[in-house]
């Protein structure tokens, strides 16, 4: 099972409803609302990929298929840009 | 989620006090603060919104701003919480670029064997406050040890770093300087100090004794020197006390949010402060904290600062930072006694009286021995303008 966490070399600030983080990868900040400062606090710990799936579901009162569909070119551009990482 | 209070700005606001509301502001979130809704209970009309953003930008207060309007201790229309949003989110983004750069002058340091304790901005975000998003920094500061400031300037000028005045001397620096302010090609600015002030106070710091005072913290994964919580503290106070005459509330924020915070040992920063000839730096802090925050330090910093009785000497050092008819010259003077000895006495006399003549260049002036007069009279006037 593949679990997510934050890349700990990412810089980032809480600011209101919205996260700004700037991973080493990146030339400018990326800002992060909605679902996608959420998805950033969930991942305060290491978690599987599952796991995030169903407490998104959850919260959102959508299926886990709609979760995924949604979720998945989100984690990609984070993994992408180094401001996640994905481990065993 | 920021509160959209469905009130419309009550356009009969004009009896609020914008400066009062600016340090109500300042002191949001710390214990006992007085609360925002004795200055104002409905949302101000934009304009005057406007100005109270303004403010608390010009006194780094932006973040606090955020703090109180996203909590709903200052009442404020969806529109104007989303223009403080908007001005933190690009505070935000300025100082993560801060902190990247920060990180790449640390990594070039550091592989030239150069120790660096990290001052201020980043540290005081990190170390002194529950959120380091409440912290707004527009540069770095970081200090180097005084026999490795000439190879530090070197190696940062070499990673395209330019200074905007070259030294009296070449080695005040070393000897004298507080640091240098240096900028990148973008234009950041990066201060790198020696000492915590220039000057009288600065000569009285013992910086092998500042050397030991430091902890650590996290920054992108990496581990990074700053002061502990108590010399933080003095420098904290150093920076009110001895910087603008009208402090911005940012700076006594810091001052208020150390005081106030249980992480230091009162005892010691009296200790620290006596040793390094800083009491009168403390008793003007204290009471500036109290004449602009109405925040009042209790304890033992209080008891010693209510106590101490400046000398003299001690006053008129003070006054060359803070005195409206300060000058150049009044601090020269002033910081003799700081001095240690005789022998460095003359040679910062000399260093400011008969400086480089690359000094002399980068100043505009014609004549070495024109500046070498000048200086002369200066002094001869005991430093008055």
């Amino acid at each position: 099972m593949s679990s997510l966490r934050r890349d700990p070399t990412v810089l980032w600030r809480r600011s209101g409803r919205r996260v700004v983080l700037l991973p080493a990868g990146c030339a400018e900040p990326i800002v992060l609302d909605g679902i996608g400062r959420l998805v950033w606090e969930l991942l305060d710990e290491p978690t599987a990929r599952e796991d995030l799936v169903d407490v998104l579901g959850e919260h959102f009162d959508e299926s886990r298929d709609q979760v995924e569909v949604d979720l998945e070119p989100f984690l990609e551009e984070l993994t992408g840009s180094g401001a996640l990482t994905v481990g065993a | 989620m920021m509160p959209d209070t469905g009130v419309p700005a009550s356009g009969d606001d004009v009896t609020v006090d914008v400066d009062r509301l600016v340090r109500r502001v300042a002191v949001h979130g710390l214990p006992a603060a007085p609360p925002i809704r004795d200055v104002l209970d409905a949302p101000l009309d934009d304009d005057r919104f406007g100005e109270l953003l303004r403010r608390t930008e010009r006194h780094r207060v932006t973040g606090h701003l955020m703090d109180a309007v996203e909590s709903g201790a200052l009442p404020a229309t969806a529109s104007q919480a989303e223009q403080v949003a908007a001005r933190h989110e690009a505070w935000c983004a300025s100082m993560l670029l801060l902190e990247r750069e920060l990180l790449q002058v640390i990594d070039r340091l550091e592989a030239n064997s150069i120790e660096v304790v990290v001052l201020k901005g980043s540290a005081a975000a990190h170390l002194g406050y529950p959120d380091p998003a409440l912290r707004l920094f527009g540069d770095n500061d970081i200090l180097v040890r005084s026999h490795q400031i000439d190879r530090a300037l070197h190696v940062l000028a070499a990673a395209g770093y330019a200074r905007r005045s070259v030294p009296a001397r070449p080695d005040f620096d070393r000897r004298f300087g507080k640091g240098a302010t240096l900028y990148s090609a973008a234009s950041t600015e990066l201060d790198v100090h020696r000492s915590l002030v220039f000057g009288s106070f600065g000569f009285a710091v013992d910086l092998d004794e500042l050397w030991d005072a430091t902890t650590t913290f996290r920054l992108a994964g990496r581990e990074l020197t700053a002061l502990d919580s108590d010399a933080a503290l003095l420098h904290a106070m150093f920076h009110a006390a001895l910087g603008d005459a009208q402090p911005q509330l940012g700076v006594l924020r810091d001052l208020a949010q150390r005081t106030t915070s249980p992480a230091h040992d009162p005892e010691r920063v009296v200790a620290l402060a006596r040793r390094w000839r800083a009491m009168p730096v403390v008793k003007r802090a204290v009471s500036l904290l109290e004449a602009h925050l109405e925040v009042r330090v209790d304890g033992p910093i209080a008891v010693a600062a209510a106590a101490y009785r400046p000398t003299s000497t001690e006053s008129r050092a003070v006054a060359s930072y803070v005195a409206a008819d300060r000058s150049f010259t009044a601090m020269v003077l002033a910081s003799l006694p700081y001095l240690p000895s005789m022998r460095e006495r003359v040679a910062f006399l000399r260093a400011v009286a008969m400086p480089s003549t690359d000094f002399i260049a980068t100043r505009g002036i014609v004549g070495g021995l024109a500046w070498w007069r000048q200086g002369l009279r200066r002094l001869a006037r005991g430093g008055r303008r």
